[in-house]
């Protein structure tokens, strides 16, 4: 997911409000940092089409509202970077600390309860005859 | 026609690519006869042998366009060896001849590869600078994201940082997050985001499966390795198994929560269940058998070298008969 400085700016912005048209948005941002109206529309357009915003028409304008919370959004980039890469195509960059594609089951991961609990009886019955 | 140093070059590229192309159909064959058991390797020997793997089309290639170029030079002709390697034109190469077309096609293959394997790696860095955009600062250099998903991992080639989530941090004691944060740090202390990547790339010129085996069998060894690099901080091996689970639960029951899993052919057992199984035995494994497997990549290159010329004449012989 390609994110622009200023996309970031609009997503996060409507994290904080319900709803807003691009006059709204721009009134916000040109006390911020300036710029158009225009970029802002286009900022706009850009976050619907990528599915981080929704929008629908009243009267004659759009008014936009965020797609999924910030919370979910996160998530959803750390599933997309945590996916096995090697199965889905997807991520290499980093080492996760366990894969979420994990496919063991309960039942797999009782026995691997087990396999500790015995490793710790082992080495206390090991350390109580030593 | 192209002569002189240029087309010394090219011919030399075209015999680096027929052997290339002959070790990777060697290694997919010795891989599918499951010739290469990599298990009974310790994380360390399985890292170096993997590299090992992916690097050996284009070090026997070189090794083999060596031999056969230093036997076609007019210095060594009276040497016995090039009575069976002779390269008869290795100044001369035509890009309208049979090499020329057989160089162009495996060029334009090997870019069309690495160009995919490059796109996909500059998606998933624009998505890991997105998380860091949205993420905050942590204890002990950490950097944490606000969610409800639990997860922690290190991401970013130039910088890599170890990432942990609000959900995750929540649910930990702080001796889980001590290991927590030693296992990312080991990855970021051996550079494995940059290590991973570079493996990604040079297994894209395998078949999918065993590029799918390999990627996973690395990944495993690199994920043994912080654990171990965990253990030898005083950690205790039960510890860190427990908070492996303890972890491994969190995070995918957070996501089969909000999100539908991927599903996943594994070739071999899973990444926990081999990480703990690992951690907890006394056996870690063979070392890599250095000397052989150098004898090995040697001869290899004599065949291959033997190979080339071989076919080299045989095309030749064929085209001017017909």
């Amino acid at each position: 997911m390609i994110l622009g400085e200023l996309e970031k700016l609009v997503l996060n912005y409507f994290w904080t409000v319900s709803s807003a048209d691009a006059k709204q948005v721009h009134e916000y941002f040109s006390k911020q940092r300036g710029g158009s109206l225009n970029t802002i529309q286009t900022t706009l357009d850009r976050l619907f089409k990528k599915g981080l915003l929704n929008r629908i028409k009243i009267g004659h304008a759009f008014h936009y509202s965020a797609a999924s919370s910030r919370k979910a959004f996160i998530s959803q980039l750390i599933l997309t970077v945590t996916q096995d890469f090697v199965s889905s195509d997807e991520d290499n960059l980093l080492a996760a600390f366990v894969s979420v594609s994990s496919e063991l089951d309960d039942q797999q991961l009782s026995e691997l309860e087990s396999t500790i609990r015995e490793y710790e009886t082992r080495n206390l019955v090991q350390g109580s005859k030593s | 026609m192209i002569t002189g140093f240029l087309g010394f070059m090219l011919n030399a590229f075209s015999i680096i690519v027929l052997s290339a192309v002959a070790v990777i159909a060697l290694v997919s064959l010795a891989f599918y006869c499951r010739s290469i058991d990599f298990h009974r390797l310790s994380a360390e020997s399985r890292q170096i042998g993997l590299w090992i793997l992916v690097c050996s089309p284009w070090l026997i290639g070189v090794l083999s366009s060596a031999i056969v170029m230093l036997l076609s030079s007019p210095s060594v002709s009276s040497f016995a060896g090039s009575q069976f390697v002779h390269w008869h034109h290795p100044t001369e190469f035509a890009l309208d001849s049979w090499h020329g077309y057989f160089v162009s096609i495996m060029l334009g293959l090997a870019l069309l590869m690495a160009l995919r394997a490059y796109i996909r790696v500059v998606r998933s860095s624009n998505t890991i600078r997105t998380l860091s955009a949205m993420s905050r600062p942590g204890p002990d250099g950490v950097r944490i994201l606000d969610t409800n998903t639990a997860a922690a991992f290190t991401a970013g080639i130039k910088n890599p940082d170890c990432y942990i989530t609000s959900a995750l941090l929540d649910q930990i004691s702080g001796e889980e997050f001590a290991i927590i944060r030693l296992h990312e740090m080991a990855h970021i202390k051996c550079n494995d985001p940059v290590k991973k990547t570079l493996f990604y790339l040079l297994t894209t010129f395998f078949p999918a499966p065993l590029a799918i085996s390999f990627n996973q069998t690395m990944a495993t060894a690199m994920e043994q390795s912080a654990d171990a690099a965990v253990v030898s901080e005083q950690h205790d091996k039960a510890t860190i198994a427990k908070t492996l689970l303890k972890v491994r639960r969190l995070a995918v029951q957070e996501f089969t929560d909000q999100f539908r899993l991927p599903q996943i052919c594994h070739y071999g057992l899973d990444n926990i269940d081999q990480r703990i199984r690992y951690l907890l035995s006394d056996n870690k494994g063979d070392e890599v058998p250095m000397l052989s497997v150098l004898a090995f990549i040697g001869l290899l290159a004599i065949f291959c070298a033997l190979g080339a010329d071989t076919i080299h004449h045989a095309v030749e012989i064929s085209l001017h008969h017909s």
